[in-house]
């Protein structure tokens, strides 16, 4: 049988070193009454040929972005994947181990853990990060739990941006099921923006923390200048409360990253860091917080040390926070996270690098900037929000149904943008998201469809 | 382990640099990518919004990169390096076609917004991995949503919450939970919002069914059970602790770090329980990638099937499969629909295997266990010494008495030999425990190899008890200082320009 390497006199000699006679006596211990008599129904085991050929075929059924002129975004975004990535992540010292216990012989992904804090530290201007949460979603939610017990359950409610991309939210609110705080949402004014005013008169020592996104759902980017955003971070920490950034990673490289901006904790997708889009997994929840909030903060944390002899090490550290020392006392109940997944976007970051990412991001936002003014000039599709930047998204309202819209340009080979319509938005309104593998090309071919509306 | 933490001793991190950082390998200006043309981008738009200073990323040639990743991977243990029998992990052989099937670009490169007629395959697929866990497993239903065992059983555990809720419950808010529980059982309950209760152990090892009974009241949400349990013993009273919970109006969750035992042998279902996990990542092969991605599927009876997180996939009226949101569910636990690519891996596993590989898949684990456990407890005290499941716990405590040498100095012995070190201190129940789980995987000369290593180190601590103490020695890095790295945190590279 595959994947065992027992043979029939293996068997023969290690149930005679046992002292039983066949395989069925060691489960013994199992009550008759619940023991199965027969073979489940299953699909027959196959060679692995087959189940390649069968699992191709299933893959075939689908229609990737790959290859495709996308525009589909709304978080997950396609990305050009950097071909060292998969040769890292594939190496089976990495793949095939568990998470660093033995930090002797675990060495490598310690260190490279460590590397992957610093970088996000770096881009998200914080200084510790964790080894990674689920997604974005769930480091949210990890930042409730944060807020929460910052001020030991004392403050009850949490202020949460309006325009705070809706599967987030719907994360935060499940994992509250457990939390009972009071999620109070931000409204949002015309130009996509949060309701800074609301947020200042509303922010009070009953506030333990506030969740601002930026981009956010729309792509649309907060007022980042001194006299903007700043200023709404100052009202929240006059309050005693703690204010919370859920950011794009790649963005960070170029505008003022949330510690600029005087956030304490700093959430952001890691997905479009050389991971696929996976059908919406696994991805990677960036977590990141100023360094009074490190002995507070969930996931695993690695630390450089030294050894007996004085060389340089890491070993996971802080791990008094934990659930597998401190039960039901810890900060998270998290153990396995993403580790492949932030070694990926650890070498994606160390690929482009200093210039290199910052100049990937603004390629994106050129693509954008032009999108936009084609869109302006040559169509009748308004653009929501139109006097603010975006990063790599921004909505429109289409003449027709975004559904429609998509057909039709589906017919001239591009995959449209996301229909508004899944967040409970007019029909009319689509996100048009944009990555490096777009084109010139194709957003000429873009704006020719929606100007043909 | 302590060697006094001074600031002194914090200096001597950068003293002795071991494998340099990919930060002390950066060199201004250099680059993996072409940085010489400047993007078409109009900065004006974003005055005032632009960082002043940019983020130190690593400025570095591809082959540099490739050398320093390389090199990292060299300083790591995998199962495909040795043998790894980490109690409770299931670090069985990950078979490679597994990532061949997963990294298919009909998978990759397919966005969950995508329409359902654009994904069948993807969807087909999840369907048929819940079915055929329902099948095994014995429950009504499955959802493949949670990302790890823990977020798993936070899943349950807020699906508990939300049925008692459903009840007019809510006064039921304690959660037993035995002495011998994982760590992440207790810290899901209080992430639910239970009030977790502790029930004991008996002379057997097993949960006291007494100790239940005794408990047992109005204020009882549930029970959590491992079964096999933390020790590797089947909980022979299972069947009457859920009746005992489920008459005193409570429900019973599965731990399934342990399934590798059980697959086509016996049910959770048939046992009672209401609420399963599963890790992909343990018992269905998928690797665990140095601590995830894993993947943690939830599997209900009927009675809590209503409340299964969003998306559900269900068959539209044209008979193709969509994601649907149910509305009474607790939600969203994830922002999308599981770890996809996690899942392919298992289910080209549980396609290669079928039924009756499955059920020799935890055969082959309990053999092997039972043979490691009756070779060790020859010169290794094993406190509940009969017949086992997939794993057992052996003890130092004796030895300790004896010779001063502790689980932990025999775990820093094994990595001399390259076998990784069984899950040690726990179960908290045995003293300098050490929680041995073989895998079906192994064969018979690696067990044998593995006694012969363990019989050593035992011998050693008679013989030389201070070599042992100061194990490793082969390794890249000896015992680390953790005192250290706890009180003067050290967990972000700020170094540029002070260690060149």
């Amino acid at each position: 049988m595959p994947f065992v390497p027992h043979t029939d006199a293996d068997i023969s000699e290690m149930l005679k070193e046992i002292g039983v006679g066949k395989i069925e006596d060691l489960f013994d211990s199992i009550p008759e009454e619940i023991r199965m008599r027969e073979l489940d129904d299953l699909p027959p085991a196959a060679s692995e040929q087959e189940v390649l050929a069968d699992i191709s075929t299933l893959a075939e059924q689908n229609l990737p972005l790959a290859g495709e002129a996308s525009f589909l975004g709304g978080g997950p975004m396609r990305m050009y994947r950097p071909a060292v990535i998969q040769e890292i992540i594939g190496r089976t010292e990495f793949i095939t181990s568990y998470t660093p216990y033995q930090a002797e012989i675990s060495q490598g992904l310690l260190q490279a853990i460590y590397e992957y804090q610093t970088m996000c530290s770096q881009l998200l201007g914080m200084e510790v990060a964790n080894a990674s949460a689920y997604d974005t979603g769930t480091a949210c939610a990890d930042a409730l739990v944060v807020v929460r017990d910052n001020f030991r359950g004392k403050r009850r409610k949490v202020l949460v941006a309006g325009n705070l991309h809706p599967e987030i939210r719907d994360v935060m609110k499940t994992y509250n099921e457990g939390l009972e705080l009071d999620l109070v949402d931000i409204p949002v004014t015309d130009n996509g923006r949060i309701d800074g005013e609301f947020l200042k008169s509303n922010v009070d020592k009953d506030v333990a923390g506030v969740f601002i996104q930026y981009p956010n759902r729309h792509g649309v980017i907060e007022d980042l200048s001194d006299s903007g955003l700043p200023k709404v971070i100052e009202a929240i920490h006059e309050a005693g409360s703690v204010a919370v950034a859920i950011t794009n990673a790649i963005a960070c490289s170029v505008l003022k990253s949330p510690g600029e901006v005087g956030f304490d904790i700093a959430v952001a997708e890691g997905q479009p860091l050389g991971l696929p889009i996976g059908f919406g997994g696994p991805h990677l929840g960036i977590f990141a917080v100023k360094g009074n909030f490190m002995r507070k903060i969930p996931g695993r944390i690695s630390g450089k040390t030294v050894d007996v002899d004085g060389r340089t090490g890491y070993i996971l550290t802080l791990q008094a926070r934990e659930q597998h020392i401190r039960r039901e006392r810890a900060t998270s109940n998290i153990c396995t996270s993403q580790a492949l997944c932030a070694l990926a976007a650890s070498v994606y970051l160390a690929y482009y690098g200093k210039v290199g990412l910052p100049n990937l991001a603004k390629k994106i936002m050129g693509l954008v900037q032009q999108t936009k003014k084609g869109i302006a000039e040559k169509t009748k599709c308004e653009i929501l929000h139109a006097g603010v930047p975006h990063f790599n998204e921004f909505a429109i309202k289409c003449p027709v149904t975004a559904s429609e819209v998509n057909e039709r340009l589906l017919e001239a080979g591009i995959i449209g943008g996301l229909v508004l319509e899944r967040w409970g938005e007019p029909s009319e309104h689509m996100l048009l998201g944009f990555s490096d593998e777009n084109t010139i090309e194709q957003i000429d071919l873009l704006v020719d469809v929606l100007a043909q509306l | 382990m302590t060697t006094g933490s001074t600031e002194k001793e914090a200096e001597t991190r950068c003293l002795h640099p071991g494998f340099p950082t990919i930060f002390e390998k950066s060199k201004p200006g250099r680059s993996s990518v072409a940085t010489a043309d400047e993007p078409v981008f109009d900065a004006g738009e974003f005055d005032g919004y632009l960082r002043d200073v940019p983020a130190e990323l690593p400025e570095v040639a591809e082959v540099d990169l490739m050398r320093h990743f390389i090199g990292l991977s060299n300083r790591n243990f995998g199962v495909d390096n040795g043998f790894y029998p980490l109690g409770s992990c299931t670090m069985k052989y990950n078979p490679k076609i597994n990532d061949v099937t997963s990294n298919l670009p009909g998978f990759t490169d397919l966005h969950p917004y995508q329409d359902a007629e654009d994904c069948q395959g993807a969807l087909v697929l999840l369907k048929d991995v819940e079915t055929i866990l329902c099948s095994v497993f014995g429950m009504d239903a499955f959802t493949l949503q949670p990302a790890a065992g823990a977020h798993g059983e936070f899943t349950s555990l807020l699906l508990f919450k939300k049925y008692f809720q459903s009840r007019g419950e809510e006064h039921r808010v304690e959660m037993l939970i035995p002495d011998s529980a994982h760590g992440t059982n207790p810290a899901s309950a209080a992430m639910a919002g239970f009030k977790t209760v502790e029930v004991k152990s008996n002379d057997r090892g097993l949960v006291d069914v007494d100790s239940v009974k005794e408990k047992l009241s109005d204020a009882t949400a549930g029970i959590m059970m491992t079964n096999p349990n933390t020790l590797g013993l089947f909980e022979e009273d299972v069947c009457e602790i859920s009746k005992l919970v489920h008459d005193a109006g409570g429900l019973l969750y599965y731990d399934g770090a342990n399934a590798n035992a059980i697959s086509e042998i016996v049910r959770p279902g048939d046992m009672g329980f209401d609420a399963i996990h599963l890790n992909l990542h343990k018992t269905f092969s998928t690797p665990h990638g140095g601590g995830g991605p894993g993947s943690g599927p939830v599997g209900v009876k009927k009675n809590l099937e209503p409340f299964l997180p969003n998306p559900r996939i269900d068959v539209r009226e044209d008979g193709l499969l969509d994601f649907v949101d149910l509305p009474g569910s607790i939600g969203r636990m994830k922002m999308y629909y599981g770890n996809f690519l996690v899942v392919i891996r298992a289910y080209t596993y549980l396609r290669m295997l079928g039924a009756a590989g499955l059920k020799r898949m935890s055969e082959i684990a309990v053999l092997n266990a039972n043979y490691l456990r009756v070779k060790i407890s020859k010169f290794l005290e094993v406190p509940y010494n009969r017949t086992c499941m997939h794993e057992f716990v052996a003890s130092a405590d004796k030895l300790t008495t004896e010779t001063g040498v502790r689980t932990l100095d025999i775990a820093k012995a094994l990595l001399d030999y390259r076998v990784h070190p069984p899950t040690v201190y726990f179960p908290l129940i045995v003293r300098e425990a050490l929680m041995i789980e073989p895998t079906e995987s192994e064969s018979k000369e690696t067990l044998d190899n593995f006694v012969e290593v363990m019989k050593a180190i035992v011998e050693k601590a008679h013989e030389d008890p201070d070599w042992l103490k100061d194990a490793p020695h082969y390794t890249p890095v000896r015992r680390l200082d953790d005192v250290l790295a706890a009180r003067h945190p050290d967990v972000c590279f700020t170094g540029w320009g002070i260690c060149e």
